[in-house]
């Protein structure tokens, strides 16, 4: 072998193993930079990183091998080895650079979720609904999200997809299961007030949109009852405005439809609120009750319970609680009588598993039957 | 104690969104419900155990079984498209359909009717499907969906095995 080939070879291979030690070290790097979460979103996309090192590295490796085959035996030139040395750290050091810039901003959150939309976006162009992994993972990056910004973005990146979902042509109106569980998983360890508001909007959103485009539909059930769980979390909060929010989007689903769902959540609220000692929220929740269910008066059990079912609540409370909520029993007229209402919502309670409700009910049931000998007719206000 | 019937529920929303069907199951006091949030688990539990009433969500996750994650990732990797709680029906009740094929490990004891599914699907849209599996039995998860759903559809399940079998 001559002393030309040799040293071609060798230049050869070590430029080639620069190349790769490059390509495969600056994902590394970056990877290694960037926070757990995101990494973790990235590799499960398997889309940056490995696309790099798995296509990009062939290519550039046979770049290499054509130049070097094409200045060895084209050319018929003796390399110039220290030229070809620094031309070619030159080279490899600006690529490297360019992909470590690249590859970072891959990794910044902002970028992420931006493709992760995008990809949302061209999923419901084609199908109606995005990928279930890409909103896993936005909800992933919005569980994380460290800061109030974060969680807003998310929030209204979801928000978009939902009216993107909900204003394609094949909407069936069952097609948001994996986006709303993915905004009350965001909103369930959420303490912004502004963030959870926001959240509680797509929720409405969502059954508001199903309402107009007049479908009985499972998104629309699913987004209630994630707003009776996220009212609950909501109860527990300082600030009194997200449970109201939660309330007032039950009064205007309630009007709309979905009565039954609808008013359970508001008795949840107005119970729990009661326990944690937030009268007027609780008093908003009873009010709204009233509101619901004075539209379908005369009232049977069925239509009945959530509503007599929280009046036992502020009744067990006594004072100006049973005052306030036998106001308003007073005047709703159930059928066939008050007594078999109360019979039946208890029924309704216990099958229900909703026990301390059942049990005040009975409770109720007999203290209202003595006073008033079971007429069924509307009892005084200090019952 | 009255033997409870066993009932098998395989939905992934069993345990947290659809909890609140199950409470009037358990209230009853006459079934022992065992819940699968997955394809994988339905399989699993029916391999292991014997059951009088099985209920199926069509839109389940896979689970950790590859060869469920397959046909999950084959079909788009979306609840909605796989459908797998229909190909968990083929594979349970051994038709010439079935993605995922038993073969002897079948139980025998699994027959259409007792089985019932429950969920954002019409009857009209599984109707070809169901036909052909031979379930007659459906309920629907809608806007506005009883409590007592699950209990009504494990009933009517539990009568017509009862009516076929000559158990009155």
């Amino acid at each position: 072998m001559s002393d030309a080939l040799a040293t071609w070879i060798g230049v050869y291979l070590q430029v080639s193993i620069s190349f790769l030690v490059f390509w495969v070290g600056v994902p590394a790097l970056s990877q290694a930079l960037a926070p757990d979460d995101i990494r973790r979103i990235v590799n499960r996309r398997r889309t940056i990183t490995v696309n790099s090192i798995i296509f990009g590295g062939p290519v550039i490796y046979a770049l290499i091998s054509i130049l070097f085959v094409w200045i060895k035996y084209a050319n018929n030139q003796i390399l110039d080895v220290a030229q070809w040395i620094l031309d070619v750290a030159i080279t490899a050091t600006i690529l490297g650079c360019s992909l470590l810039f690249i590859l970072l901003k891959a990794y910044q959150k902002d970028a992420l979720l931006a493709r992760l939309k995008k990809d949302c976006i061209r999923r419901i162009k084609s199908n109606g609904y995005p990928e279930d992994q890409a909103i896993e993972d936005i909800r992933d990056l919005g569980e994380q999200g460290d800061t109030r910004g974060e969680k807003i973005q998310v929030l209204e990146i979801f928000d978009g997809i939902v009216a993107k979902v909900q204003a394609h042509p094949s909407y069936d109106g069952r097609r948001l299961e994996k986006i709303t569980e993915a905004i009350e998983f965001a909103l369930q360890t959420e303490t912004e007030v502004d963030s959870f508001v926001r959240g509680v909007h797509i929720l409405k959103s969502i059954i508001s949109n199903s309402q107009k485009l007049k479908l009985d539909s499972a998104d629309r059930g699913r987004a209630l009852r994630a707003l009776q769980r996220l009212g609950a979390i909501a109860c527990v909060m300082d600030n009194e405005r997200p449970v109201r929010t939660v309330l007032d989007a039950v009064e205007f689903v309630g009007q709309n439809g979905t009565f039954s769902e609808a008013t359970l959540v508001a008795f949840e609220l107005g119970v729990a609120s009661l326990k944690h000692g937030k009268f007027l929220v609780a008093v908003q929740a009873l009010n709204k009750l009233e509101t619901l269910t004075s539209a379908k008066e005369p009232l049977d059990a069925k239509n009945a319970a959530a509503y007599l079912g929280l009046v036992a609540h502020f009744w067990a409370r006594g004072g100006s609680a049973r005052q306030r909520a036998f106001a308003g029993l007073k005047g709703m007229k159930l059928k066939p009588t008050r007594q078999s209402c109360l019979k039946g919502a208890q029924k309704i309670h216990y099958r229900a598993t909703r026990f301390e409700t059942a049990d005040l009910l009975t409770k109720m049931a007999v203290a209202l039957g003595q006073k008033s000998g079971e007429t069924g007719t509307a009892t005084s206000q200090t019952a | 104690m009255t033997q409870k019937y066993r009932v098998l529920w395989v939905e992934d929303g069993a345990r947290y969104d659809l909890a609140h069907l199950a409470a009037p199951v358990y209230m009853d006091g006459k079934y022992d419900l065992v819940i699968a949030e997955d394809a994988s688990a339905g399989m699993a539990v029916v391999l292991m155990d014997r059951f009088d009433v099985i209920i199926v969500d069509i839109r389940i996750p896979p689970g950790d079984e590859p060869n469920w994650i397959k046909l999950y990732q084959g079909n788009g990797t979306e609840k909605i498209a796989a459908r797998l709680g229909l190909s968990l029906l083929y594979t349970f009740l051994g038709h010439p359909d079935a993605k995922i094929d038993l073969g002897s490990r079948r139980p025998a004891w699994i027959t259409p009717a007792r089985v019932g599914v429950l969920t954002v699907e019409s009857q009209l849209e599984l109707h070809d499907d169901l036909t052909k599996l031979g379930i007659t039995i459906h309920g629907h998860k809608r806007a506005e969906t009883s409590d007592e759903i699950l209990l009504e559809l494990i009933q009517r399940v539990l009568d017509q095995a009862n009516h076929l079998s000559g158990g009155g």
